[in-house]
């Protein structure tokens, strides 16, 4: 069965057992008339997904029950709750509520009605939108901290065949409130696998979210993943977006500021080996005045590998005193290794500050020739340098055993003792 | 037997020669002064001995105890003892100065078989040498050189010496950029770096460093080559008559 044929089976499958089926019916229909994202739309130019036409889904491939220990390891801490999903389905006896219900609402979004997009950005969303089998809506009331990180992993279990899963989420944040929230998506097996998660996340005033997406998949892993985030007034939204293995990653994330005073920061670092492809695309939408966005993303790109780098800011006629940073920095190690970056920036305001810069190069001589020139091997300094460009994004990781867990994944990748 | 024995070095940078024929012997223990013009080859020499890259030598020979340096590569160098106090060191970010370090000494351990320092040690050893050149022992947990003052960066160079323990240092312009109280400071430290077992090439424009840091002797190095050697008193002699009278000596 390949990419196509699945689609129309889970489609079938799913449309009457679970969800709101109109909504996943207009959702399939848009997707039948948009078809997948290419390299006509601008947007995803140099977005290859041919790796789906290498998908072989088996039929009888059964959903394998994980066990906790084949998952310890990526937990970053069993204190912090933690929701696990098993190949598209939750798994409540490896997750981890403790006491959350206490502080938030939770429900599984199978069951629920979920608010339906204006607009599809792009297939990939039409299609989660129709076949996602589930994901979490979250409720956080007003004056609400949670107490601890919610870790959210999203295991896919097989064994040579391809899986294909969609997960769709909604967390709306009450007013005063705060939570932080790690994403990790694993393969274990062989096969080929593609997920997609859509989350839409709703911030209230003065409310913040912190939200860490750590991606370190198998070879044979492809990875699509939207987040849209509605800012209210005073709020704050920190996103972590930390590449470092898989085969295909692309990450959109669309931010509006609803509201004056909002922060808003986008942090990423990607390492693209082989033939790796990472994209990351973002879009800030600045509609109020005085709100802050940063948006700082570093690189090393070394074999063949390809990485894409697009954040667009738009600054609205209203939105004045607006201040927009971003910057893009890249390492290439290779001569055949590829970026493509590109800022785009769109200011109707006319009191507003802006930058962005892009670079990309080969590690500084100078540096690496000041570190050999104290006893350093080129090769130690290398990794030295390496992990200092990486730590300039991690080290503003603020929940320890999540950054020194990544900092460990780093220095093992890039050869520091 | 010399610690450095440099015979009829030439070298060139992008095909232009640079070092023209210089020869230069040093003994452990000695302290010796390199002056001579701008652009007469003083940092290209110090390039040249700690093997950076782009420089190519043509000709002529350097031996350190006894064996080819030039056959090294730059991190071995350092570790066979050769150190160079950069006259621009550069800013290395996101580096700290106490990793940097940490790693430097324990890879010169590791080279003489000796065991690495475990971070106490380590510590220890940092704030010992720090105290050596009076730097506030903050600059440790700082990235290397990063918005460092142009003296402090000079003050982080003899720091680092100290912690290297090198045989042969090789200060290119060290007093440039130093006020003057930081001048009695790093030379003070200098001064307890000098050792039977080490010797140390100071590479300055000016006299007034030699009256902290006393050399044995003093080399005039011009167009690429040392024209003059001579005691401290050379010093006084270039400080007054400059060096456009060397070009009638020279022959
Ligand atoms: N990369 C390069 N390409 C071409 N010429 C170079 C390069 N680097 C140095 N030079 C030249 O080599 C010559 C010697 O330079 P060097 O830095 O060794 O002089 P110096 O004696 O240390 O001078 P100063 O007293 O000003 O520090 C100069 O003429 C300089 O312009
Ligand atoms: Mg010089």
């Amino acid at each position: 069965m390949n990419f196509a044929q699945k689609i129309e089976k889970e489609f079938n499958l799913i449309i009457g057992s679970s969800g709101d089926p109109e909504a996943r019916s207009v959702a399939m229909s848009i997707f039948k008339k948009i078809g997948l994202p290419g390299k006509k739309i601008e947007e995803w130019k140099y977005t290859n997904i041919n790796f789906l036409n290498d998908f072989e889904f088996d039929d009888n491939e059964k959903i394998n029950k994980v066990l906790f220990s084949e998952i310890e390891h990526l937990i970053i801490s069993k204190d912090f709750y933690r929701m696990v999903f098993v190949n598209g389905q939750f798994d409540k006896s490896l997750s981890f509520l403790d006491n959350m219900d206490e502080h938030i609402k939770l429900y599984q979004a199978s069951q629920r009605t979920f608010h339906n997009y204006n607009h599809y950005p792009n297939g990939f969303i039409a299609l989660n939108e129709s076949l996602f089998s589930e994901g979490s809506f979250i409720d956080i009331p007003d004056n609400t901290i949670l107490d601890k990180p919610l870790q959210i992993l999203y295991i896919i279990k097989n064994s040579e065949n391809s899986v294909f899963t969609n997960y769709k989420n909604q967390v709306s944040i009450g007013k005063h409130s705060k939570i932080d929230v790690i994403e990790t998506v694993r393969t274990i097996g062989n096969g080929s696998t593609f997920t997609t998660i859509a989350s839409n996340f709703k911030l209230g005033e003065s409310s913040t979210l912190n939200y860490y997406n750590f991606q370190s998949d198998s070879s044979k892993a492809n990875y699509y993943g939207y987040r849209s985030i509605d800012q209210s007034a005073k709020s704050n939204f920190n996103d972590f977006t930390i590449s470092i293995a898989s085969n295909f990653i692309r990450n959109d994330v669309f931010v509006n500021l609803l509201g004056e005073h909002c922060e808003t920061s986008l942090s990423g670092f990607y390492y693209t080996l082989n033939d790796e492809f990472f994209d990351n695309h973002s879009l800030i939408k600045h509609a109020k005045p005085i709100c802050t966005s940063n948006e700082t993303y570093h690189g090393i790109l070394d074999g063949a590998s390809t990485a894409v780098f697009n954040g667009k800011i738009i600054v609205e006629p209203d939105a004045q005193k607006t201040q927009a940073y971003q910057s893009n920095r890249n390492i290439l190690l290779s001569d055949t290794a590829n970026i493509f970056t590109k800022p785009q920036l769109e200011i109707y305001a006319d009191d507003v500050k802006c930058s962005h810069g892009a670079t990309m190069g080969s590690l500084e001589k100078e540096h690496l020739f000041y570190l050999c020139s104290r006893g350093i091997t080129e090769k130690m300094a290398k990794s030295m340098l390496l992990m200092a460009f990486a730590n300039r994004i991690t080290d503003k990781i603020n929940i320890e055993p999540l950054r020194s867990n990544i900092e460990k994944w780093l220095s093992e990748k890039l050869e520091i003792e | 037997m010399a610690l450095l024995k440099i015979s009829n070095l030439h070298a060139e940078i992008d095909g232009k020669p640079i070092l023209k024929g210089l020869d230069l012997m040093i003994n452990k223990g000695e302290v010796h002064a390199i002056m001579g013009p701008n652009g007469s080859g003083k940092s290209t020499l110090a390039a040249v001995l700690t093997g950076r890259e782009g420089y190519t030598v043509t000709d002529g020979s350097v031996e350190f105890n006894d064996s080819d340096l030039l056959a090294l590569s730059a991190d071995e160098r350092a570790k066979a003892g050769i150190f160079l106090a950069f006259q621009y060191p550069v800013e290395v970010p996101g580096v700290s100065n106490a990793n940097f370090m940490k790693a430097a000494v324990n890879e010169a351990r590791k080279y003489r078989g000796q065991e690495t320092l475990d971070a106490f040690d380590f510590i220890q050893l940092m704030k010992e040498k720090a105290a050596l050149v009076e730097m506030d022992s903050s600059f440790l947990s700082r990235s290397v050189n990063e918005g460092f003052s142009g003296g402090e960066k000079k003050k982080n160079e003899i720091f680092q010496m100290a912690m290297l323990e090198p045989s042969l240092a090789i200060l290119d312009e060290t007093d440039s950029g130093l006020d003057i109280d930081a001048l009695r400071i790093v030379s003070n430290g200098v001064n307890k770096l000098r050792a039977s077992d080490r010797a140390i090439v100071v590479i300055t424009h000016y006299q007034r460093l030699l009256d902290y840091i006393v050399p044995d002797f003093v080399h005039v190095l011009y167009k690429g080559k040392i024209v003059l050697s001579g005691t401290k008193e050379l010093a006084l002699i270039l400080e007054e008559k400059g060096y456009e009278w060397l070009e009638g000596e020279q022959s």
